[in-house]
C-alpha cells in the first residue's frame, strides 16, 4: 500500500490501486512481483532459442556450468539466434497485419524506403530484403549451423522488412477514410455523461467498431458509451476516447468503471480473468453478435451492480489531436534547425507508469527541443496536459505503431532529417516493436530502448550489433534497468 | 548461530542461486545484464551440484569444527564472534588456496583472477541471503541452528509419514495410535 506511487504518476491511478488493494484484487504488478525472480538464463539470451529440442540447453554466463549448448553452439551465437528469432516473430506479427484473408502479403517498398536502402546495400547485401529472407532465417533457426556474423546480418535485413511492413500498413490506411487523425479523449472521465460503459481491447474491425457506434449513438434513457482500454481505435472522425492505458487497463474493470468487455485479438488472459472475478460479461470479438443485445446486457450489468470506487469530481479528463500524417501536418513547422525527439511506445510494469514518457518530455521541452509521441507514451502526455496547444511547445502526437516511421519518413522528405535527434520507445508491446526499432536503427536513427532485452550474454555480439548499425549511420541502445527521465535525457542530449 | 539450508527435494537445478550470488557479490555492477560482460568475470559463492532429478546448491557449512581455518596459512579465515559464521578476510588471504584442499565439501573456490579464496558467508552484511531470496522453489531456507533440533525433527515426521504411506507392505510405524 506504502508504493502505491510507485505503480503509477496518476493520483486517480492511485486511488484505484488502493482500492483494489483493499478488496484483495490481484493486478498485473501484484503478478509481475510473484514472478520475481525472472530467469536468468533467458533474461542474458542464453537459454537456446532453437527448437531442437535435445536440451533444453543454456550457458553459464559466469563460466561455472556449461560454456556451450548441447551442440557446441557458443554464448556469442546463442543471443544472436535469440534476437534473430524474435526479430522473426516480429515481423510476422506486421506482415499479420498486412495480410488480407487467406492470402500471404506481399512486402514492397516505398521509393523513400527504396533510396534509403540503396544507400545501404554494401552492408545489408546487394539483394533488397524480401519473402525470401524470412524463409532463409527460418532455415537458419533449424539448425544452430550459421555463425553469429550471418544471423545479425539477417537479423537486420529482417527489420529492415518489418518498416516496409509499416510503410505499406501506412499506405494501406491512407486510402481508407478512416485514416486521417482526429481528436482522442483520455483518461478516466472519457465516458463522462454517459453511466454504462462498453470496454473495447485488443484488434478490432472496422465492421464491428462502426456496428457498435451506430448502436450507442442517439437519445437514450441509459445511454451507453464505448471507451477503449489503452488501444488506439479509430472510428468515425476522431478515436474512440480511451479511458486507461494499456498498462493499467485492468485499473477501470477493477473498479467497476466497464460493464462489458468487448475483447479482441490480443486481450491479456490477465483482463479476462478479472472480468469473471468482477462479474462482467465478455464478449469475444470474433463472434457474430447483435450490438443492441450487447447494451442491453451492459445495460443489465450497470443496474445490478454499483461503482466500487468514486472517482474525482469532475473525472479527470484531456484531450489530444491526432494531425493526419497525410495531409503532412504531423511534423510541427518549426524553423528548420529545431531539434526533434520521439518518445514513444507501450508502458511497462516494470517501472512507473507514466514517470518516463512525462518527466522527458519536459525536460527536453525545458532544452527547447520538439517531442513527438505515439502509444501509451503518448497517451500519458495528453493525461498532462503536455499536448495543449496553448503550451509553448506542445507534444506531436503521431500515429499509434506506425507514427514514429511515418514521423522519420516526413522529416526526410522535408530534408529536415538532421532535426531528429533519436528515438526512445519507453516499453515495448509485442516482438513486431523490437523489430521496427532495430529497422529504425538501420536507417541511420540513434534508437535506446528503455527496457532490457536479451542480448547481455555476449559483450562481442553487443560490440559487433554496434558497429554494424555505425556503418548504417545508426544506434541502438537497451537499458539494462528500468531507466530514469534524468538519464534517458542526457542521452538524447549526447547526440 | 543462523545458517543455509537446502529442501533437496525442492531444488530443480536451475542455477538462478549462482547467477544473482555472481552478480550480487561478486560483480561490480550489481546488475545481471552488466555482470555477465564484466572482468574478471563475477564467481558465484555457491555451486549446485549434481543434476536430472538430484540436484543440490552447496555452500559453506560453517562447520563448528572448522578444518578451514586450521588450515589457513595466512589467518585470513576466521569465526566471526558475532554470527559464529566462517568468514574470509579477503585482504589478508595469500591465494594459496590450502583451505580448497582442506574443505570436507569443497565450497570454498579458488578465484585466480583474483588470487584469493572465495566462500560463502551467508551474506552475513545483507538482510537475508541473496540465494535464499531469489529461489524460485524456495530450497533455499534460513535457519536458527538453536531451533535445528526442531528442523530436523520436521523433517524426521515427514520421513516416517512418507514410510508409513508407502504402501501396506511398508506401512510400519502407526502414527494416529503411537504406542
Amino acid at each position: 500500500m506504502e508504493t502505491i506511487h510507485l505503480k503509477s504518476v496518476d493520483p486517480t491511478s492511485q486511488a484505484l490501486l488502493k482500492s483494489a488493494a483493499r478488496r484483495g484484487i490481484e493486478l498485473s504488478w501484484e503478478r509481475l512481483e510473484r514472478l520475481q525472480p525472472q530467469d536468468g538464463f533467458q533474461r542474458l539470451g542464453l537459454s537456446c532459442p532453437y527448437g531442437c529440442m535435445q536440451g533444453p540447453c543454456r550457458i553459464d554466463p559466469f563460466d561455472r556450468g556449461a560454456g556451450k549448448g548441447s551442440c557446441g553452439l557458443d554464448r556469442e551465437t546463442m543471443v544472436a539466434a535469440t534476437l534473430l528469432r524474435l526479430t522473426l516473430q516480429g515481423l510476422l506479427e506486421s506482415m499479420e497485419r498486412l495480410a488480407a484473408a487467406d492470402d500471404f502479403p506481399r512486402v514492397s517498398f516505398s521509393a523513400p524506403l527504396l533510396h534509403l536502402l540503396e544507400q545501404r546495400r554494401e552492408t545489408i547485401g546487394q539483394t533488397l530484403p524480401g519473402a525470401g529472407d524470412l524463409l532463409k532465417a527460418a532455415a537458419m533457426l533449424c539448425r544452430p549451423s550459421a555463425s553469429s556474423e550471418q544471423l545479425l546480418s539477417q537479423t537486420l535485413r529482417l527489420s529492415l522488412l518489418a518498416i516496409a511492413c509499416l510503410d505499406q500498413e501506412a499506405a494501406q490506411e491512407a486510402t481508407e477514410t478512416t485514416a486521417a487523425g482526429g481528436e482522442c479523449r483520455v483518461g478516466y472521465g472519457a465516458a463522462e455523461g454517459r453511466p454504462v460503459r462498453i470496454g473495447l481491447c485488443g484488434r478490432l474491425s472496422a465492421d464491428l467498431l462502426s456496428a457498435l457506434r451506430q448502436a450507442t449513438t442517439g437519445e437514450s434513457a441509459l445511454p451507453v458509451a464505448l471507451v477503449s482500454l489503452g488501444d488506439w481505435l479509430h472510428a468515425g472522425d476522431g478515436f474512440v476516447p480511451i479511458i486507461s492505458t494499456s498498462g493499467e487497463a485492468e485499473l477501470p474493470l477493477s473498479a467497476g468503471l466497464i460493464h462489458l468487455l468487448v475483447a479482441g485479438q490480443g486481450t491479456d488472459p490477465g483482463l479476462l480473468a478479472l472480468c469473471r472475478q468482477m462479474g462482467i460479461p465478455v464478449f469475444p470479438a470474433d463472434t457474430d453478435c447483435d450490438p443492441g443485445l450487447l447494451l442491453d446486457q451492459a445495460r443489465k450489468v450497470y443496474g445490478a451492480s454499483s461503482q466500487l470506487e468514486p472517482l474525482p469530481d469532475p473525472p479527470p479528463l484531456a484531450t489530444g489531436v491526432v494531425p493526419s500524417a497525410e495531409g503532412g501536418g504531423a511534423m510541427p513547422p518549426t524553423g528548420a534547425g529545431e531539434k526533434i525527439a520521439f518518445v514513444g511506445g507501450a508502458d511497462t510494469p516494470q517501472a512507473t507508469m507514466g514517470s518516463l514518457p512525462v518527466e522527458l518530455a519536459a525536460r527536453l521541452r525545458d532544452h527547447g527541443w520538439q517531442v513527438a509521441s505515439w502509444g501509451d507514451a503518448a497517451l500519458w502526455m495528453v493525461k498532462d496536459g503536455l499536448c495543449l496547444p496553448e503550451q509553448t511547445a506542445p507534444v506531436t502526437l503521431l500515429a499509434d505503431r506506425v507514427g514514429p516511421w511515418q514521423g522519420v519518413k516526413q522529416l526526410l522528405a522535408a530534408g529536415q532529417g538532421d532535426r531528429l535527434q533519436g528515438i526512445c520507445f519507453t516499453g515495448l508491446k509485442g516482438n513486431s516493436d523490437l523489430a521496427v526499432a532495430l529497422g529504425l536503427a538501420c536507417l541511420g536513427c540513434r534508437v535506446n530502448v528503455a527496457t532490457p532485452l536479451p542480448l547481455g550474454g555476449s559483450r562481442p555480439f553487443q560490440e559487433r550489433l554496434a558497429a554494424t548499425l555505425a556503418l548504417l549511420g545508426g544506434q541502438f541502445v537497451q537499458q539494462t534497468e528500468p531507466v530514469q527521465a534524468k538519464k534517458m535525457a542526457e542521452w538524447f542530449l549526447g547526440a | 548461530m543462523k545458517v543455509i539450508a537446502v529442501h533437496p527435494d525442492r531444488c530443480t537445478g536451475c542455477r538462478t542461486c549462482e547467477l544473482y550470488c555472481a552478480t550480487e557479490r561478486g560483480s561490480n555492477s550489481k546488475n545481471l545484464l552488466q555482470a555477465a560482460t564484466e572482468e574478471p568475470l563475477p564467481k558465484a559463492r555457491v555451486r549446485v551440484e549434481g543434476g536430472g532429478s538430484l540436484s543440490f546448491p552447496l555452500q559453506c557449512r560453517h562447520c563448528r569444527q572448522a578444518p578451514c581455518i586450521d588450515a589457513c596459512l595466512a589467518g585470513a579465515l576466521v569465526r566471526d564472534e558475532e554470527s559464529g559464521l566462517v568468514v574470509i578476510r579477503e585482504g589478508l588471504c595469500i591465494g594459496c588456496w590450502t583451505c580448497t584442499l582442506f574443505c570436507p565439501y569443497g565450497v570454498i573456490f579458488p578465484w585466480p583472477e583474483r588470487k584469493i579464496a572465495l566462500k560463502c558467508d551467508r551474506c552475513l552484511y545483507m538482510e537475508r541471503p541473496v540465494c535464499v531470496d531469489v529461489c524460485p522453489t524456495r530450497a533455499l531456507e534460513v535457519v536458527d541452528m538453536a531451533d535445528y533440533d526442531q528442523f530436523l525433527q520436521g523433517k524426521g515426521s515427514q520421513v516416517a509419514t512418507g514410510l508409513a504411506y508407502a504402501g501396506p507392505g511398508l506401512l510400519l510405524l502407526d502414527l494416529q495410535h503411537p504406542a
